[in-house]
């Protein structure tokens, strides 16, 4: 999707300068400006949206380049776990369950990810293959990180949030750029980047990019043999055509081979026995964008990006091939009203090539997926109202989509920003977002596991999905405050009620006797079949502050709860599909201090408390890194540290999808940069 | 089948935006209006043009009190342009200004403003040192420009562009830069007594 400028339109002045300031517009004419007038111009080429986001009707957290590097993280979905709200849990080297207030699982069905405007959340599993998500560090210039309902804007399925991340144009990427990491996790990781000028308003930058991970311990011991490996290259070409048109076309190609155990079939056995063995994906992306300005309160953005990747591994392979369109208008309706309104079209198309036929009734025989094509089709409009100048807005936007499976969805948020003072803000929200079910959830049909029942009689369950699914819905009630209290310190704090229906679920329906017959012993088997027989209510509530103790010394802080109730609804009794309650910490707790010892040595260190998931027996962790970096010049810097140092190996999470049970181990890592 | 409705459904889907967005440009056309965000390049250009105002030269530096105010600059950038456009048909002290566009900084003696583009940023030292004790008032756009001895660096502070002045830098080029503009700098190295 396009860069959505909407939420964060008007009063992003305020956040960052002195109230005066913001009245002062430069005169038509730049030449006749006085120099206090200059200094309060803002500069096109920056994002409008970066700051505006300190003030806007809505939960929002920006993680930005600094904080990336000087958290010493080197992987997307580990940096993720710098805002808070946003659970992490890491289930192997390669895999995590990543979600914003809760329902968090292996694929996070409620949480919208966006690179570059272009959502990488597949309908297939409803959720994100972070294996694949290997942007580089460096080439990220922040995440944007929405918690709450964004679906007036972004679309269906940014249920309980929307991440967006942003990756730095060309033109602030030029030269080159080596580095190279390792550490003890093990992780190995290799990046190149060059960026130059093509005449004197063009600019691109071209990469490539590799990391190796050996597998995590098992939590018995073992060391599976498959590792994460990735391999990648991107570019990006950022030309402003004319002052008025900025036209930006990136593409990226990627390889990724991440070790799961998958549940197979050994022969005479209808118990599982565990395969390690990888999951691999190749694939490549291209995004183009033209965005023109018709005045300063006018602009219109058209995006096209086009998505082609293959996944294998030993269950099931497949190939997505997705298209998205985008159109967005900006414009102002006198002197008080703000409009913004837009077009996006989506086409997702998952293949699967014929499975290999295996006789029923075993594990995974019968997993028969047809082909699917889903198409989007959704029209959004959102007015954002002066009511009092500068003082109180009124923001009110609708998302009006007609998809191929559930057909018309109708998203809308209503929200109230009042700024009584500079320093001070508070809004209200209510909005309405659906989560579409997945194409696993409509179409699934296979037995998943055997369970013992009294020998030599065994129950396979065999697992449907129901294709007259409806969609999840949540009605969401958001309240949020932002205080600034002298030039140091400053809290931004939220809270959230959100009301579900209709919650994916899976029923157990009563077990069949099945004969012995031919070379089959007898068994049960074990109807279930996904449903949307749950519903119930999440709150909780975000809070981050920060306080720049000296020029020198930063310190930041971060909490978030979550706490979930869900319940069948009357009749007969439907178990949650995804570890609703279950999946994601009750509470979350993160102090950071980045603290320049001198103007080229840095000591900066993090400790994040998670609390302990009881439902997958998986305790609270205290998690403490340290990075100790040293910059002796503008072309080299090193950093040396550790991730974990409190403890040697964790288990962090239990993955719902793949056997493995791993820890998490201790990093203790080194990095060089080097800019030419 | 479904697949072949899908792929219509693309075209037509591409087709029709693409109409919109042509239409919706074609409509709105060029209804300029100005508010308070411009590209960097013509607010440096409008600084650059302060600066001159801002800013004494020690006497010798013009040879006929006709001569213009060089405003020099060097490196790929959009600067030059945008200053071209600035200064068209303004006088400071009474003297026209006159923008050059260099490609060697052994072009620059005599420039009174030296801009020195991100381009040059390799070559940055090299560029300080040859300009040095001429008498220009040098302005970079990097953050060592002033630990290269620069006298004038813009920086980008929440989207907006500021500047740091070095006083010691503009005592070696004999100028006498206004407390106004010192005033307005964000940091300041200050000159030694």
């Amino acid at each position: 999707m396009a860069p959505r400028n909407v939420f964060f339109l008007s009063i992003l002045c305020l956040a960052i300068t002195p109230p005066a300031a913001c009245q002062l517009a430069a005169p038509a004419d730049l030449a006749d400006a006085t120099l206090e007038e200059l200094l309060n111009v803002t500069v096109t080429s920056v994002s409008k949206r970066e700051q505006r986001l300190g003030k806007t009707a809505a939960s929002v957290y920006v993680i930005t380049a600094e904080d990336i590097r000087r958290s010493g993280l080197s992987l997307l979905p580990e940096i993720l776990r710098l805002a808070p709200g946003v659970q992490v849990a890491r289930s192997s080297s390669g895999s995590w369950a990543i979600s914003i207030r809760g329902f968090n699982d292996d694929s996070a069905n409620k949480l919208l990810v966006l690179v570059d405007g272009r959502s990488v959340y597949k309908e297939l599993t409803a959720g994100v293959d972070w294996d694949t998500q290997t942007i580089p560090t460096g080439d990220i210039e922040r995440i944007e990180v929405i918690r709450g309902p964004g679906a007036a804007m972004w679309g269906t399925n940014a249920v309980n949030g929307v991440i967006n991340i942003i990756t730095t144009s060309a033109e602030t990427s030029q030269g080159g750029l080596v580095t190279a990491e390792g550490g003890s996790a093990p992780e190995l990781g290799v990046r190149v980047r060059y960026g130059g000028q093509i005449g004197s308003n063009a600019y691109y930058r071209v990469g490539v990019q590799g990391s190796d991970a050996a597998a995590f311990t098992s939590t018995d011991g073992q060391k599976p043999p498959h590792g994460w490996t990735n391999l990648g290259a991107n570019f990006r070409l950022d030309w402003d055509a004319s002052p008025r048109d900025s036209i930006l076309l990136s593409g990226n190609v990627f390889h990724s081979e991440v070790g799961h155990q998958y549940p197979t079939q050994p022969a005479n056995n209808p118990f599982p026995a565990l395969l390690d063995a990888p999951a691999t994906s190749t694939g490549g992306s291209f995004l183009g964008r033209w965005e023109h300005r018709f005045s300063e309160q006018s602009d219109a953005t058209g995006q096209i990006s086009w998505e082609r990747s293959t996944t294998a591994d030993p269950l099931v392979s497949r190939g997505d091939d997705i298209l998205t369109l985008d159109f967005q208008n900006h414009t102002t309706a006198g002197e008080r009203q703000e409009l913004t309104w837009g077009l996006n079209f989506r086409d997702a198309l998952y293949t699967f090539p014929d499975p290999t036929v295996r006789p029923p009734p075993f594990l995974y025989s019968a997993l028969r997926i047809p082909n699917v094509n889903d198409a989007v089709f959704a029209v959004f409009g959102e007015d954002q109202i002066a009511l009092v100048q500068e003082k109180l807005e009124f923001i009110a936007a609708v998302q009006v989509s007609h998809n191929s499976f559930s057909g018309l969805e109708v998203q809308p948020t209503a929200r109230l920003l009042w700024t009584p003072t500079t320093n001070l803000s508070s809004w209200l929200a209510v909005s309405r977002a659906v989560r579409t079910p997945s194409i696993y959830e409509r179409s699934f049909d296979s037995i998943v596991t055997a369970t013992p029942i009294e020998p030599p009689l065994f129950g396979l369950v065999h697992l449907t999905g129901d294709p007259n699914l409806r969609t999840e819905t949540v009605v969401a009630y958001e309240a949020g405050q932002r205080l600034q209290i002298g030039p140091r310190f400053s809290l931004d704090a939220s809270a959230f009620y959100n009301v579900y229906q209709h919650l994916a679920s899976v029923t157990t329906g009563t077990p069949v006797f099945l004969p012995a017959s031919g070379q089959l012993p007898p068994y049960l088997e074990i109807p279930t079949v996904f449903g949307n027989r749950r519903y119930g209510e999440s709150y909780g509530g975000e809070a981050s502050a920060t306080f720049k103790a000296s020029r020198r010394w930063k310190l930041a802080s971060g909490y978030s709860m979550v706490l979930i109730h869900t319940r069948s609804y009357p009749g007969i009794f439907s178990d949650d599909s995804l570890r609703t309650a279950g999946g994601s910490p009750e509470h979350e707790f993160q102090v950071h201090s980045y603290l320049d010892l001198t103007s080229k040595i840095q000591l900066d260190s993090g400790v994040y408390f998670y609390g302990a998931m009881p439902a997958l027996g998986v305790p609270r962790h205290l998690r403490a890194d340290v990075r100790l970096g040293w910059r002796p010049s503008e072309k080299w810097e090193f950093s040396a540290g550790v991730q974990d140092a409190l403890d040697p190996n964790h288990l962090e999470y239990i993955s719902s999808r793949f056997s493995q049970l791993v820890e998490v181990p201790r990093n203790v890592y080194g990095k060089a940069t080097w800019r030419f | 089948v479904a697949i072949l409705t899908a792929m219509a459904l693309r075209i037509f889907a591409g087709g029709v935006l693409t109409a919109m967005l042509l239409a919706s440009l074609l409509a709105t056309g060029l209804s300029a209006q100005t508010g308070d965000n411009r590209p960097d390049y013509q607010i440096k250009a409008a600084f650059l043009f302060n600066f001159a105002k801002f800013v004494e030269w020690p006497p010798g530096s013009f040879k006929n009190p006709t001569d213009p105010i060089n405003l020099c600059v060097l490196g790929v950038t959009l600067v030059g342009r945008a200053l071209e456009d600035t200064v068209r048909n303004k006088l400071v002290d009474g003297r026209a200004l006159a923008v050059r566009e260099l490609t060697n900084v052994h072009q620059a003696a005599d420039c009174q403003i030296l801009f020195v583009s991100v381009s040059e940023q390799k070559r940055l030292r090299a560029i300080i040192d040859a300009s040095k004790f001429s008498d220009v008032l040098t302005v970079g756009e990097t953050d060592t420009f002033i630990a290269e001895g620069g006298v004038v660096a813009f920086n980008l502070d929440n989207g907006r562009i500021h500047f740091d002045i070095n006083l010691q830098a503009a005592q070696l080029e004999r100028l006498r830069v206004s407390s106004k503009l010192v005033s307005l700098a964000t940091s300041v190295r200050k000159a030694e007594k």
